[in-house]
C-alpha cells in the first residue's frame, strides 16, 4: 500500500495542502479530482516525494518514503508528469529506454520490454521519431510507454503507477486506451492513481474517488457511493446533473450552463 | 718561435671567423639596433614585431611578439645564435631554446643606461664585435654629455606628461618605471611621478598636473588625428600644453626602447622643449 | 515475439556507441599522428620513427639531435597537451549542457571559465604582489587547484543564483552565469589596473590561450585530473539521459539528481580548471562540439559524452595545427582562432535554437 499520512504543504505561508490522507491500494483505480487549483497536482507531488512536507508522513508497502532512495523508490512506483520537454533530440526508443534504468536486467531483456510498450501503446508506426518532432498527445503516449516500462517487471511486492492529467493532450480514442491499459496494467499487483479533469472518465475508470478543493480532500470512497450530484457540486461549486447511459447502465455527470440554470432561485456560491 | 705566434695569431683569426656568427635572430628592438650598430644588420635573418629599425627589419621573417613568439618557428630558421631580452619569450619556450642546443643570449632591459651599456658590451661579446661595441658605448657618451652640458646651461625644465596612446578610447599615462623616462635626460621632468606603469589618463589629474608638454609616440599622435585631435581630448586645452600647443612626437620604438639612439632620442626632446 | 530482431537490433545500438568511440579513437589517432609531422622545423616520419625507436633503446642514429628535441621536447608534449586541453573541455561542454538541460551551455557562459581564470589571475598576480615573486616551478603547482576553486566556486554560485525551488530555470541561469562572469571580471580589471608591465602582459597573453607552454611537468600534473573526470563523466551519461527529461523525471526514474548535479558541476570545473590554468581560455570546443557529435550521431549521452572528450580533442589539434603554421614561424593565439571558427556556429546555433524554441 502506498499511504499518505495526514499531509501538509505550504509555501512561504500560504498553505497549498491541508492534513490529506490518502491510501492507494494495489489493483486498485483511484482518481483525484477537483477544481482548478484545488492542488491536485501538488498532492500527486507531495506523494511522490517531490515537496517537502510541513508535516505528516508517506509510506510505501509499509516503508517510510524518506527511507527510501529515489533507485529504490522508482522500481516500486513510477510517475508520468503533465508535460516533459526535451531540448535534445531523442528518439521515442531512447525516451521509452529511460524506465529502464532502474532495473538490473539485461540489455536483451530490456529492449524486448521496450518492443512490448512500444506495442502496447500502439507506437509502433512511430519507431525512431525524435521527441520533440511529436504532438502532445504523441509525447503523452510516450511518456506512458516509459513508466510501463519502468513497472513492468514482475515482483513480489505491489507497484504503483501515478499519472498527472495523463489524458489531457488526448483525442477520445486515445483517452481510452491510455486508461485502459493503466487498468491492465492494474493485474500485475499495481495501484494507480491519477489526477483527472474529466469526471465521467474518472467515473469509469476509478474504483476509487478523491474529491479535492481549496488544497484539502473534502470527500473520498468507492466511486459508486461519492460519485453524486451533491458531492459534485459541492466541490466544483457548479450545477450538475446525473443521468444514466442507457447503453451501459452508469451513472454520468453532465453540467449546466449558467444561461440555462433549471433552478434559477438556488443561489450559486463561488468560492 | 716567432713562426709558432704567427701560426697562433692565424688559428686564432680563423676561430675568431668560424666564431663568427652569420645567421642572428634577434627579439627586442634594442637588441636589433645594437646588431645593426655593431655591423651585422645583414646577419639577422629574423626577428620580433616590435623591431621595426632599420626599416629593411620590417621585411625579415617575424618570429611573432613576445610570449607569442615559439621554440620551433626559431628552430626552423636554423639561427647560429639569438639575441633575446628578457621578458620577450616565455621561460618555456628559453628552456626548449636551450634543450635542442641552441645559442642563446638574454639580456635585460629595465629602461635605464646602465642596462643598454651592459646590454651593448654582452652583444658585442656573443658576436665577437667587443672593439665595435665600446666604439658604439663611446659614442653614445660623448653626445650624452655634449647634451648633459646643453640642459646644465639650460635654465628650465619644463614638465612634460607623456602618453601612450592607441586611439582616442585608449589613452595611457607613463609613469615612472617606463620607457618614456628618457625625458629626464633631456632637462625635463615627468608631470606625473606618483604614477609608476602606465595609467589610464584622467582629465581632471591632467589639468591638476598641468604639464608644459605633452609628449607622444609618433604614432600614437597619429591614432589620434594629429595635433588637432589631441586638443580635443578633455582637459589638455586647460593645460599649459594645451594652450600653447606644446605637444610633440618622437618615433615611438626611438623613444622608448633605449637602444643605441637613445641620445638622439634625448637631444630630440631637448630640442622641442627648449 | 521476434526477439531474433529485437537481439540484432540491440546489438546494432552498442556497436553503435562502441564503434562510433573507435573510430573517433582512431581518428584522433590518426590526427595525432598527421600533427607530429607537420611544423616549421622539417621532420620526416622515418626520421620521427628513428627519433621514437632510439629514444626505446633501439639505437640508429638517422637525425640530428635538434630534431630529438623538437620532436620529444617541443612538439609531442605540445601534441599530448592540446589533447588533454581538448578533452576536458569537449567532455565538460558536453557533461554541462546535459545537466543545465540546454544546448547553449558552455564553461564560457556558466561562470566556469571567468571563476577559473580569476583563481589564476589571483596566482599570477594577487599571491606576487602580496607575497612576492614566486618562482616558476612552484606557479606551475599552484596555478591548477586556484583556477579550478576559482571554477567551482564561480560555477556553484550560478546554479545557486539559477535555481529556484529546486528547478533550474535557464533564463535566470545564463543571466546569474552572465552575473558571476561579469563580477569575476571585474576583479580581474581592478587588478590589472594595479598591475605591472610583465604581469600584465602574462596575463593578457593567458587569456587568449596558449598551447605552446605545454611541458612534460604540466601534462604530468593535468593528466590524472583530466582522464579521470572524462571517465567518471562517461558513467553518468545514463542519469544524464534522465535529466534530459527533466529534473523530476530523472529522480521518478531512480536517479539521485542532486548528487549527480553536483558530481557533474565539480568535475567539470575540475577539468576546465586544470586546463586553463595552463592552457589560457580557449573558447568554444566546450559549447561546438557536443553540438556536432549530436547532429551527426546521436543525443543519447553515451554517444555525446565520449565522443565528445574525444572530438574536443581533435578539433583542437586541427585549431592548434592552423594556428601553428599559418603564420610561422610566429604562431597565432589559439584562443583566436577556435573562437574565429566557433563564433559563426554559435550564431548558426542560436538561430536555429531560436526557430525551435529552445529558449
Amino acid at each position: 500500500m502506498l499511504q499518505a499520512n495526514n499531509i501538509s504543504y505550504q509555501i512561504g505561508s500560504k498553505s497549498i495542502l491541508r492534513n490529506c490522507t490518502i491510501k492507494l491500494k494495489p489493483r486498485t483505480f483511484t482518481a483525484i479530482v477537483g477544481p482548478n487549483g484545488a492542488g491536485k497536482s501538488t498532492l500527486l507531488k507531495a506523494i511522490t516525494n517531490e515537496v517537502k512536507l510541513r508535516n505528516g508522513s508517506i509510506t510505501v508497502n509499509g516503508h517510510s518514503s524518506s527511507a527510501l532512495d529515489s533507485k529504490a523508490l522508482s522500481r516500486i512506483r513510477a510517475v508520468m508528469p503533465q508535460h516533459t520537454s526535451i531540448n535534445f533530440p531523442f528518439s521515442i526508443e531512447q525516451i521509452i529506454e529511460i524506465g529502464r534504468f532502474p532495473h538490473h536486467t539485461s540489455p536483451v531483456e530490456n529492449v524486448e520490454i521496450i518492443e512490448k510498450v512500444i506495442e502496447k501503446t500502439r507506437l509502433q508506426s512511430y519507431k525512431g521519431r525524435t521527441y520533440q518532432t511529436l504532438s502532445g498527445g504523441e509525447k503523452q503516449r510516450v511518456q506512458l510507454a516509459r513508466i510501463m516500462a519502468q513497472v513492468w517487471d514482475k515482483s513480489p511486492h505491489p507497484k504503483y503507477l501515478l499519472l498527472d492529467e495523463p489524458t489531457s493532450d488526448l483525442d477520445i480514442l486515445h483517452q481510452h486506451a491510455l486508461l485502459g491499459t493503466a487498468r491492465e496494467l492494474m493485474s500485475d499487483n499495481l495501484g494507480v492513481l491519477a489526477v483527472l479533469h474529466d469526471l465521467n472518465l474518472a467515473a469509469q475508470y476509478a474504483d476509487y474517488l478523491v474529491f479535492m478543493k481549496n488544497g484539502e480532500i473534502v470527500k473520498q470512497g468507492e466511486t459508486r457511493e461519492v460519485f453524486t450530484k451533491e458531492n459534485i457540486e459541492t466541490t466544483f461549486n457548479h450545477p450538475v446533473q446525473m443521468l444514466e447511459d442507457p447503453t451501459t447502465g452508469q451513472t454520468i455527470v453532465v453540467s449546466i450552463p449558467n444561461h440555462m440554470h433549471l433552478e434559477p432561485q438556488k443561489e450559486i456560491r463561488y468560492a | 718561435m716567432n713562426r709558432l705566434k704567427i701560426y697562433l695569431t692565424i688559428l686564432m683569426l680563423s676561430l675568431a671567423c668560424t666564431a663568427q656568427a652569420q645567421r642572428i635572430i634577434t627579439a627586442g628592438s634594442s637588441s636589433t639596433e645594437i646588431v645593426c650598430e655593431l655591423g651585422l644588420c645583414d646577419k639577422i635573418i629574423a626577428t620580433d614585431r616590435t623591431s621595426l629599425y632599420p626599416p629593411q627589419m620590417q621585411s625579415l621573417p617575424s618570429i611573432g611578439y613576445r610570449t607569442s613568439i615559439t621554440a620551433e618557428g626559431i628552430i626552423s630558421l636554423e639561427p647560429d645564435v639569438m639575441i633575446l631580452e628578457k621578458d620577450y619569450v616565455n621561460d618555456v619556450v628559453l628552456n626548449q631554446l636551450k634543450n635542442a642546443g641552441q645559442k642563446v643570449l638574454v639580456v635585460e632591459n629595465n629602461s635605464n643606461l646602465e642596462d643598454t651599456k651592459l646590454r651593448i658590451r654582452q652583444i658585442a661579446a656573443a658576436l665577437n664585435k667587443k672593439p665595435e661595441g665600446e666604439t658604439l658605448i663611446q659614442k653614445m657618451e660623448t653626445e650624452l654629455t655634449s647634451l648633459a652640458k646643453k640642459v646644465a646651461q639650460a635654465n628650465n625644465t619644463p614638465k612634460v606628461l607623456c602618453v601612450y596612446a592607441r586611439g582616442a578610447g585608449n589613452l595611457q599615462v607613463a609613469g615612472n618605471d617606463t620607457g618614456f623616462m628618457i625625458i629626464e635626460m633631456a632637462g625635463t621632468q615627468n608631470a606625473v611621478p606618483e604614477i609608476s606603469g602606465y595609467k589610464p589618463l584622467n582629465a581632471e589629474a591632467l589639468i591638476n598636473a598641468n604639464p608644459d608638454y605633452l609628449l607622444f609616440m609618433a604614432s600614437g599622435l597619429e591614432s589620434l588625428g594629429g595635433i588637432n585631435g589631441v586638443l580635443k581630448i578633455p582637459g589638455v586645452a586647460q593645460t599649459t600644453a594645451g594652450k600653447k600647443m606644446q605637444i610633440i612626437a618622437i618615433d615611438g620604438v626611438k623613444l622608448t626602447n633605449w637602444g643605441p639612439r637613445l641620445a638622439e632620442a634625448a637631444l630630440e626632446i631637448f630640442e622641442k622643449t627648449h | 515475439m521476434n526477439s531474433s530482431i529485437t537481439i540484432s537490433k540491440l546489438k546494432s545500438q552498442k556497436l553503435t556507441a562502441g564503434f562510433l568511440t573507435t573510430a573517433m579513437a582512431l581518428f584522433l589517432l590518426a590526427l595525432f599522428l598527421f600533427s607530429l609531422t607537420i611544423g616549421a622545423v622539417e621532420l620526416s616520419v622515418s626520421e620521427i620513427s628513428s627519433i621514437l625507436l632510439d629514444r626505446l633503446g633501439f639505437t640508429n642514429q638517422n637525425f640530428t639531435a635538434v630534431q630529438s628535441v623538437v620532436l620529444m621536447d617541443i612538439r609531442l608534449p605540445r601534441l599530448i597537451f592540446t589533447i588533454l586541453i581538448g578533452t576536458a573541455l569537449g567532455v565538460s561542454g558536453a557533461a554541462l549542457q546535459g545537466i543545465f538541460r540546454n544546448p547553449l551551455v558552455e564553461p564560457g557562459i556558466i561562470g566556469v571559465s571567468s571563476g577559473a581564470a580569476l583563481g589564476a589571475f589571483v596566482v599570477i598576480l594577487g599571491l606576487t604582489s602580496f607575497i612576492g615573486e614566486i618562482p616558476d616551478s612552484l606557479k606551475v603547482w599552484l596555478l591548477p587547484p586556484f583556477a579550478f576553486l576559482g571554477g567551482v566556486l564561480a560555477t556553484f554560485m550560478t546554479l545557486r543564483l539559477g535555481n529556484y525551488q529546486g528547478k533550474v530555470r535557464v533564463t535566470i541561469l545564463i543571466l546569474a552565469g552572465v552575473a558571476i562572469s561579469t563580477l569575476a571580471n571585474a576583479i580581474i580589471g581592478l587588478g590589472i589596473y594595479y598591475a605591472d608591465d610583465q604581469q600584465l602582459r602574462t596575463f593578457t597573453f593567458w587569456t587568449l590561450g596558449d598551447l605552446s607552454a605545454g611541458t612534460w611537468q604540466k601534462i604530468g600534473i593535468i593528466t590524472i585530473p583530466i582522464i579521470a573526470s572524462t571517465l567518471i563523466l562517461t558513467r553518468m551519461a545514463k542519469s544524464l539521459n534522465a535529466i534530459a527529461l527533466g529534473e523530476s523525471e530523472a529522480f521518478h526514474s531512480g536517479v539521485n539528481v542532486e548528487k549527480v548535479k553536483r558530481t557533474i558541476v565539480f568535475l567539470s570545473a575540475l577539468c576546465v580548471g586544470v586546463a586553463v590554468s595552463f592552457s589560457g581560455i580557449i573558447g568554444f570546443v566546450g559549447l561546438v562540439i557536443p553540438h556536432i557529435i549530436r547532429m551527426a550521431f546521436s543525443s543519447d549521452h553515451r554517444i555525446v559524452i565520449p565522443l565528445s572528450a574525444l572530438g574536443g580533442a581533435a578539433l583542437l589539434i586541427l585549431a592548434d595545427l592552423f594556428a601553428r603554421t599559418v603564420v610561422a614561424p610566429s604562431e597565432l593565439p589559439i584562443g583566436v582562432v577556435t573562437a574565429a571558427l566557433g563564433t559563426p556556429f554559435f550564431i548558426y546555433l542560436l538561430t536555429v535554437a531560436k526557430r525551435k524554441n529552445l529558449i
